[in-house]
């Protein structure tokens, strides 16, 4: 696997070089996109080749022909999905002539692997990184204790948040058979919670640490489940993957220059490769395709039913929007648990349904406390990345840190629980 | 932004700590709650005898019979013993405690399969001292204690962790009460009638209540005792007929631990430098698990392996004295009828065996 990756990295860099010193334009777009592919290839070697000899055998069996196919044994490289994206952003970036290639081998190996980010993100772009390798950085005492506040909450968001709430969602969604009419009101909430801190934990932690050693890491997250549709959650969420596939996928396919029409088929386009970029199953499938047809629903109700700039409606509209978005959203996480249809029906039945019986698990709801207080305090501060007003009140940040410390080391599950992120 | 605030933060987290931590460890499950009292027990500088062992000891024998064994005055026994105590903890409790006892001059300790195994008891004994237990630099310089505790860098960072921030000691008691739904069938010795095919939440509240009743009563009860029935909060529990053990249960005992055999021997070289004997307590476990090891040939193992170290005496209290279920409270731990007929046995015996 570490051979792997030299070669990828070598292969890129050569690339990088191969595109900038190539004056003809048609052999550096050839350069380029044999670059591209390339890339492609070794991820989808690696993350699709079983999704695509599972998907022959089931057309076979769906037409009544049983087929053998040999199905290699395929190990998944760590963070390929992640450091395969920054290759390209790097070779789309140089044959735009937006950065020149990298001069040093070492620099840009620590753009494609930087430590922090190789597991799951933030897919950070050359532009922003490499500058930032090539530069004289300096590690301040400020940056040392951003970045301590950074590391530390995205530690809380893992461990006591996201790890408690994964045990309560594996355990209920391993019994959907016994569910309790309606629970999935709670259920869907609490995995949305538990991805949410999990993967901003994460993010923060890798922000963190590289605030400390100097850099400035693109912020991942900002206040998702306060987005009031769709576009804009996205826009919050898993920031570096929606933008490098605006950048990258979407504006290419030409965006929304062609017209409504186009417009949304290329946001079920995006949507589809974004589903199947975070895994190889038809339940990543599924779900982005349930993704690209919430925004084009959107879409359709902005464009049609929805009137601009009515003063009585924006209200309820700004309320039931955040409603709508947030629970849309949780409730397609729940595809990636839908391992049949009879499990589908299920969960659509449950949703539909409504029991006393489920109110008793309404303190879940606590869990979510601390992200909802501090994401609408940052809200409130508008700011663009996490942001403890470490110089203007420290106060806040010491006292929360005090309790959440106390509450770390007595409550915290340190039993193990891998970032849910690192499967992609 | 200043240093000033995360150093003024750090020390209240630490004072907080160790301020409040007593308050929590009221909390705690049985087996943690004993090894906290065992740690802040009061120690008497004139004591002659000391007694380690585990909970089989504990439930099995008081002060005033190894007293009256010895014939001297119940205060000049002293109990150091503890529940998943193992050949290490025997050890380390040695070494820390022999210069607060200058007139030792015997140990009785027990051995039986349990210590001298490699089994999930070994490891509920690290834990145990990770989480209880006090670090003491012969722990890094012994060898063999190092060996037991400290095997790699990380269990050492983490024991010292819990030294400065004495919560992360506690937290595998209340983590899992944390948790939305049970991760297991057992929190910390708390039973769970779990099943997989319901949602279940989390007893928390439950768990704490009959934490709290237990361990009051514990303090109550060692006010004026050493020994304790095991699992005894006011009733006590007999071994009944129903309690079948599944066949082949010692097996767990089967796989011989050389640490322990090398921690005893040091031990014994420890005691014979400070010119203190030790008696060996072999005490027998309930008829059916008897049965059981006997089957598997684990006691003949036991017995070879303890007339190895060469102890000053071992009184060996053969399954035949305690034969019937009724002197246990379950298949190790003797109840109260068993630990008064253990008495008359070993008095009877005095002269024989001492």
């Amino acid at each position: 696997m570490s051979l792997l990756l030299a070669a990828s990295i070598l292969f890129n860099f050569l690339f990088g070089h191969l595109i900038q010193n190539t004056v003809n334009e048609r052999s550096r777009k050839k350069i380029a996109v044999l670059g591209i592919v390339s890339n492609l290839l070794l991820l989808g070697f690696f993350k699709y080749t079983l999704f695509a000899v599972d998907l022959v055998i089931d057309v076979y069996s769906f037409f009544s022909n049983s087929i053998s196919i040999w199905r290699p044994e395929i190990l998944l490289p760590v963070g390929i999905s992640f450091y395969t994206f920054h290759n390209i952003s790097y070779l789309v970036e140089i044959y735009k002539k937006n950065i020149s290639a990298s001069k040093d081998l070492v620099t840009f190996s620590v753009y494609d692997i930087f430590f922090p980010l190789l597991l799951a993100g933030p897919i950070e772009r050359p532009n922003s990184l490499l500058p930032q390798l090539d530069s004289n950085r300096r590690i301040t005492k400020e940056g040392l204790y951003k970045g301590f506040s950074i590391f530390v909450w995205g530690i809380f968001l893992k461990t006591v948040i996201a790890d408690s709430l994964a045990k309560f969602v594996d355990t209920s969604l391993s019994q959907s058979g016994n569910l309790t009419d309606g629970i999935l009101w709670i259920i869907a909430p609490a995995f949305a919670f538990q991805v949410y801190a999990d993967f901003s934990g994460y993010s923060n932690c890798a922000r963190g640490l590289a605030y400390v050693m100097g850099f400035q890491l693109m912020n991942n997250f900002q206040r998702p489940f306060f987005a009031t549709n769709p576009v804009q959650f996205w826009q919050k969420w898993h920031i570096s993957l929606s933008s490098w596939l605006r950048d990258y996928v979407y504006i290419p396919l030409g965006g929304n220059r062609s017209g409504f029409l186009k417009q949304n088929f290329n946001i079920l386009i995006v949507w589809i490769l974004g589903g199947l970029w975070h895994g190889a199953t038809y339940g990543y499938l599924v779900w982005g395709i349930y993704l690209g047809f919430c925004i084009v629903i959107y879409n359709l109700f902005k464009k049609f039913l929805i009137p601009s700039n009515n003063l009585i409606l924006e209200p309820i509209l700004k309320y039931t929007g955040l409603f709508l978005t947030f629970f849309s959203f949780s409730f397609g996480l729940l595809l990636f648990r839908v391992s049949n249809s009879e499990v589908l029906v299920i969960y659509i039945k449950n949703i539909f349904s409504f029991s006393a019986e489920t109110l008793q698990w309404s303190f879940v709801i606590l869990y979510f406390l601390p992200i909802l207080i501090f994401d609408y305090w940052q809200e409130k501060l508008n700011t663009k990345e996490t942001d403890w007003r470490l110089k203007e009140m420290p106060i806040i940040f010491w006292s929360v840190f005090f309790f959440g410390f106390l509450i770390f080391c007595l409550l915290s599950p340190f039993a193990k629980q891998e970032f849910f992120y690192f499967q992609f | 932004m200043k240093l000033k605030y995360f150093l003024i933060c750090f020390f209240a987290i630490i004072v907080s700590m160790n301020v409040s931590y007593k308050y929590f460890v009221r909390f705690t499950e049985v087996s943690s709650y004993l090894w906290y009292e065992n740690r802040h027990k009061k120690l008497n500088f004139y004591a002659e005898v000391l007694v380690l062992g585990d909970s089989q000891l504990l439930s099995g024998i008081s002060a005033a019979t190894i007293a009256e064994l010895e014939s001297i005055s119940p205060e000049k026994v002293v109990f150091m013993v503890r529940p998943s105590e193992q050949p290490e903890g025997m050890l380390d409790q040695y070494l820390t405690y022999k210069s607060s006892f200058p007139n030792l001059r015997k140990i009785y300790l027990n051995l039986s399969p349990i210590s001298l195994s490699k089994n999930s008891v070994t490891d509920a004994h690290k834990e145990l001292f990770f989480s209880f237990g006090t670090l003491q630099m012969h722990q890094l310089t012994d060898s063999f204690l190092r060996k037991a505790y400290f095997s790699n860098n990380h269990d050492l960072l983490w024991k010292i962790l819990i030294e400065v921030f004495p919560y992360l000691g506690l937290n595998q008691n209340f983590s899992s009460l944390f948790g939305i739904v049970p991760s297991s069938a057992t929190i910390l010795g708390e039973e769970m009638n779990y099943s997989d095919h319901f949602l279940q939440k989390t007893p928390s509240i439950s768990i704490i209540k009959t934490r709290l009743a237990q361990n009051e009563f514990l303090k109550v009860h060692f006010e004026s005792k050493e020994y304790w029935t095991w699992k005894d909060f006011g009733i006590e529990h007999k071994l009944g007929e129903k309690d079948s053990l599944p066949k082949g249960s010692s097996l767990a005992f089967l796989k011989k631990r050389n640490l322990s055999i090398q921690l005893i021997e040091k031990l014994k070289m420890e005691t014979e430098a400070d010119h203190i004997d030790i008696i060996c307590l072999d005490l027998p476990f309930s008829p059916e698990l008897e049965s059981d090891i006997t089957a598997n040939n684990i006691r003949f193992i036991l017995n070879d392996e303890i007339a190895k170290f060469g102890f000053k005496r071992v009184i060996r209290v053969g399954p035949k004295i305690l034969d019937h279920s009724d002197y246990f409270t379950d298949f190790t731990h003797l109840n109260a009828k068993g630990r008064d007929a253990l008495k008359t046995y070993l008095l009877k015996n005095k002269v024989k065996s001492i």
